[in-house]
């Protein structure tokens, strides 16, 4: 690999983790964010409240670093991407398993709202290890920086007594089998889509949940 | 004004949306210029392991008027060419786009811009 390209890159693995009840709603218009006093994150899975209870008890400076970075947590039910194929028509796919994103530069981290506390709190700790480095510049680093937040991630999911990620995560005696995760992320399959390109993409459902940090 | 396209779109159980029908999608033409790019400026976690990351350049509107000023990042999916118009800081570009795309709200990505060009029309470079 080589050059500093994006690319879609797909593992194929027992998942023990998994998100449920992903929506079918019907499209909508695109929803601007709007503050929500609630601390709710949507009504549907996980809280503010339980999620900060969960990282705070041991990663406090998580929080902390959401709070002094004015990191903006904003939540969805659900994401499209609008796809433009070869022959003119258009598309939107469902982005069913989009867990969670990260913009760097507008300091915007993005988690599914269906998801139970417990991974909501994992998910937010893996964009938040994204989010406090600087994007790498090459292929090489993208990845790397995936590993090195996949192992802290892991070790965040053993200091909260959660079960692994994924088979071959740990090692038998219960610590982070960090060979496995670099040889999955370097071999992972790149997606490059033939035929369509990507033109856009929205969520539904988007608020901006209140409650991380102190008044 | 340019007005092109045909978007199907229905909703079914395969994650797929399509709405059926033509509906009309006025393109404009617009005139910017290249303010940064930035690599890895976006990354996606999805479940069963799934990751992706796109670069971003991040554009000022100079045309048409009433949309001047307005910054927006434009997201890469997949390579841009090293010594491209999408990587060039300082670079004035001229594409067209489809009006609801860029009004709408949404995650903007390359496929949503087509004819891109430089900007001849003067100076192409700075601003």
């Amino acid at each position: 690999m080589s050059g500093d390209h994006s690319a879609t890159n797909t593992l194929n693995m027992a998942w023990e983790a998994t998100a449920s009840c992903f929506s079918d709603n019907p499209i909508a218009s695109p929803v601007v964010p709007c503050p929500d006093q609630s601390g709710s994150s949507g009504g549907k899975g996980w809280t503010v409240a339980e999620v900060k209870t969960i990282i705070s008890k041991t990663d406090p400076k998580v929080i902390e670093e959401i709070c002094n970075g004015k990191i903006k947590i904003i939540t969805f039910d659900t994401a499209y991407d609008k796809w433009k194929y070869d022959d003119g028509r258009e598309e939107e796919d469902e982005l069913k398993g989009l867990l969670g994103n990260t913009i760097r530069d507008k300091k915007e981290i993005r988690i599914r709202n269906s998801m139970t506390s417990q991974e909501a709190a994992s998910t937010l700790f893996h964009e938040m290890g994204h989010m406090t480095r600087k994007a790498p510049s090459t292929q090489e680093g993208y990845l790397q920086e995936e590993i090195d937040v996949r192992v802290e991630t892991e070790e965040f999911r053993i200091r909260q007594g959660m079960a692994s990620t994924a088979k071959g995560y740990r090692t038998p005696a219960g610590k982070v089998d960090r060979a496995f995760i670099e040889n999955q992320i370097k071999n992972s399959t790149h997606y490059n889509p033939k035929g369509r390109k990507r033109i856009g993409r929205r969520y539904v459902g988007e608020a901006i949940p209140s409650g991380w940090c102190p008044p | 004004m340019i007005v092109t396209g045909v978007i199907t779109v229905t909703l079914s159980c395969s994650g797929k949306s399509t709405r059926k029908g033509p509906i009309v999608s006025e393109r404009i033409e617009v005139k910017a210029v290249i303010l940064d790019y930035t690599p890895n400026a976006m990354q996606d976690s999805f479940d069963h392991g799934g990751f992706e990351s796109y670069d971003a350049s991040k554009l000022r509107i100079l045309t048409p008027e009433e949309l001047a000023g307005l910054e927006l990042n434009i997201y890469h999916g997949s390579e841009t060419p090293r010594e491209g118009l999408w990587r060039t800081v300082g670079q004035r570009i001229v594409f067209e786009i489809a009006k609801d795309d860029l009004m709408g709200g949404t995650t903007l990505f390359n496929g949503a811009v087509t004819r891109l060009r430089a900007d001849c029309s003067n100076d192409s470079r700075g601003q």
